[in-house]
């Protein structure tokens, strides 16, 4: 899929009826864009679908040849397609303008750049872009409250999965000796670098584009964090609880109840029995205690 | 009281590879939906599909917050699936590409039944047949 930031996207729209809808939905993922969407109108026979393509591209011509071949030999009426042009920014405008403070708990608060300070111990602002962690997910939040319930002043913070590097600066403020911030995606490293400059860490730090392999040279740290999903934390465990000091911490998320049994599972093939798990809306946290 | 609903969006998207690109971005982010929570939570949810096409619906309440359901892959993606091809024909009556069994088509129709508006599984299977001639994938009988 393409870039969605920094320029316009055509949008190509075209009314369906129902019988043919997944068929013409499975012509565009397979030729034209990764994804689509699809309205119905109350009282209209056929469906609207949705896809973005970049500018310039000649998905429309081969989207109206293709619907020409398929509704000619289907005896239908051939539906045109249609086409405008889209500024990203209007709708990142309106996400970023959706954005409102969260409290975390007594001590903690996530709000972006143009809210009022809301007068918490650790005030944490978050520029939103499209990286993850503003503060209102339940991952982010048990990912908040589990590092401020671990965290010692001079700790070495391993961010595996940093998103906007909103746990590294509750690290920051909460006087770790050292951080690490890694994230595959490069829209959240410039993320992270960012909200890193607006709050002014101090706290000596790299943000590193990659994944668990930057750290192959690294001692391990006492606090380690990887807020991502059950299968890539399954993937890295071994090498996520090698990076973990013995008596130090292993803060997971990015969980749902159906994935405990196998991440607990997991944890004790490693012989770790010493944890807890906080659960915020539906998701998980847990916090391992290592040997 | 329950949450008064301002939308309804429906997607398409391969399990476990939402991002914020379009479709997701455009379609959520107009609406105030924060994109990344809701990517965040349907990779999770379907981390398993092996990146299979999944119909989502989502909810989004006036404060913003939302919910959402997934459903089976379309009829075409099982289909392809079922004959193992990579792509549907694009002159579907002239070039044939596959074909399917009957059982294959009850099992399809089966899995779809919750998400097909068909009184019983003989018409959900109608439909199915019908989008497996539109994608020149032939029925062995």
């Amino acid at each position: 899929m393409d870039k969605p930031e920094g320029e316009a996207h055509d949008e190509i729209r075209v009314d369906i009826p129902p019988e043919l809808v997944d068929t013409v939905c499975d012509y565009l993922v397979e030729n034209i864009a990764n994804g689509m969407v699809l309205e119905e109108e109350e009282g209209s026979a056929a469906t609207t679908i949705m896809v973005y393509a970049g500018e310039g591209s000649d998905a429309v011509a081969n989207l109206q040849r293709y619907l020409t071949r398929l509704f000619t030999e289907q005896q239908l009426p051939v539906p045109e397609v249609k086409q405008r042009r889209i500024p990203n920014i209007a709708w990142l405008e309106s996400y970023r303008a959706s954005i409102k403070p969260v409290r975390i708990n007594d001590d903690i608060v996530v709000r972006p750049p143009w809210a009022e300070p809301q007068g918490a111990r650790f005030e944490l602002i978050v520029e939103p872009r499209m990286a993850f962690g503003t503060g209102s997910h339940g991952t982010t939040r048990g990912s908040l409250a589990s590092v401020g319930a671990v965290l010692q002043p001079d700790m070495r913070f391993l961010d595996m999965g940093c998103g906007s590097g909103i746990l590294s600066i509750l690290a920051d403020r909460m006087g770790a000796g050292s951080i690490k911030a890694v994230d595959y995606d490069p829209e959240a490293t410039e993320n992270a670098g960012e909200n890193f400059r607006i709050n002014g860490v101090a706290t000596a730090h790299e943000v590193c584009l990659g994944s668990i392999e930057t750290c192959d040279n690294d001692q391990p740290y006492d606090l380690v964090v990887a807020n991502i999903i059950r299968t890539t934390i399954l993937e890295m465990l071994d090498r996520l609880l090698a990076l973990t000091s013995h008596g130090g911490f292993l803060i997971l998320s990015g969980l749902l109840p159906q994935d405990e049994e196998a991440i607990s599972s997991a944890l004790h093939d490693h012989g770790e029995t010493s944890y807890s798990i906080r659960r915020d809306d539906e998701w998980l946290t847990y916090t391992v205690h290592r040997k | 009281m329950a949450k008064k609903v301002a939308a309804l969006i429906k997607l398409q998207i391969p399990a476990g590879q939402a991002n914020p690109a379009p479709p997701v971005g455009p379609a959520l982010g107009q609406r105030g939906v924060n994109i990344m929570e809701f990517c965040k939570a349907f990779n999770a949810r379907t981390q398993s599909g092996n990146g299979v096409l999944t119909p989502v619906i989502i909810s989004v309440f006036e404060d913003k917050s939302f919910t959402f359901v997934t459903k089976t892959p379309p009829a075409s993606t099982l289909l392809r699936m079922a004959a193992k091809v990579k792509k549907g024909s694009g002159v579907p009556n002239k070039d044939k590409i596959g074909s399917v069994s009957v059982d294959q088509v009850r099992e399809i129709a089966t899995q779809k039944m919750d998400d097909l508006n068909a009184a019983d599984v003989e018409a959900a299977m109608k439909m199915v047949e019908g989008t497996a001639r539109s994608m020149g994938i032939d029925i062995r009988r």
